[in-house]
């Protein structure tokens, strides 16, 4: 790829090449992404092209900090996946009920997924982490956790809604899951240590 | 094991606690960071290798961290399906 770093004709012909490259990548993205998100070809499209477009300027912003030590392509659709996500996430809250974050918590046990089978006391677990989701964690923090892990909001989208970004939300999100931790562990629940599940 | 729990998918896994009796808790790579090496994890994996070994920061961010672990499969279909760059799309 050092016809990003070359002038004129080459620097032309390389650019178009490597847009080529992310557009492809941006849509094969966007359709991977787009299940629940009730949007029409031509505007997934559209978000695709805003993402090929816009990880195109941070590629060529970026390209010096590119060391090799992985395929260039691999480096480069790094910032297509991001832009994807990002983009993706504007577009979440259409068709969507704007009080999605006030409860969600009090459907814990619900149809979603399999109660805890390794919990034998699930009933009372489950009311252990209501109380501590109610009680225990700022209204930020409550708000965080019941959208992203309860309902599903992907963080983007989250963010974007707050005015923040991913690494805050994140931040938050970690904060609240210690608390729910510890307050079931002081109500005399012993939460999982890990997960098996490699990420 | 039947894979995560619901409640360790609500909880995520602890961060207090480390892999080992004398190892300190790996730190978590966080968003930004984990982002800067995104490539090199998905690179050891598609060569078959250990990229949780290699980069244990960014592997505990990937189990805790929803929004990053959705760019980690993206990323790791698309350099898997796409690395090779071949002939322009259509
Ligand atoms: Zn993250």
């Amino acid at each position: 790829m050092d016809g990003l770093q070359a002038t004129g004709a080459r620097y032309q012909e390389c650019v178009a090449r490597l847009h080529a490259l992310l557009l492809r990548v941006a849509r094969h993205e966007v359709s991977r992404r787009s299940g629940s998100l009730g949007l029409s070809g031509p505007e997934l499209d559209d978000v695709a092209q805003q993402a090929a477009d816009d990880a195109l300027m941070a590629v060529k912003a970026k390209v010096g900090d590119f060391r090799g030590e992985s395929r260039f392509t691999t480096w480069a659709y790094r910032f297509v996946v991001l832009e994807v996500s990002s983009k993706l996430g504007r577009h979440f809250w259409r068709n969507r009920p704007a009080d999605l974050d006030q409860d969600g918590w009090e459907r814990l046990p619900d149809e979603r997924s399999p109660v805890p089978h390794d919990v034998v006391e699930h009933g009372e677990l489950w009311d252990a982490l209501g109380a501590a989701i109610r009680d225990d964690l700022t209204d930020l923090q409550r708000r965080v956790f019941v959208a992203i892990v309860l309902n599903g909001v992907p963080m983007d989208a989250f963010a974007r809604e707050l005015g923040s970004n991913r690494n805050a939300v994140y931040k938050v999100l970690f904060d609240a899951r210690r608390r729910l931790r510890s307050s079931l562990a002081a109500a005399g629940y012993v939460a999982p240590a890990r997960s098996e599940e490699r990420a | 094991m039947n894979g995560p729990t619901q409640l360790e998918r609500l909880l995520g896994d602890d961060p207090d606690r480390s892999d080992g009796d004398d190892a300190a808790p790996v730190v978590d790579a966080g968003c930004a960071a984990g982002f800067e090496v995104l490539h090199l994890y998905v690179e050891s994996e598609l060569a078959g290798g250990d990229p949780a070994e290699e980069l244990p920061g960014l592997a505990v961010h990937l189990r805790r961290c929803p929004a990053c672990h959705e760019d980690y499969l993206g990323l790791l279909e698309s350099a898997g399906r796409f690395g090779d760059a071949g002939p322009d799309p259509v």
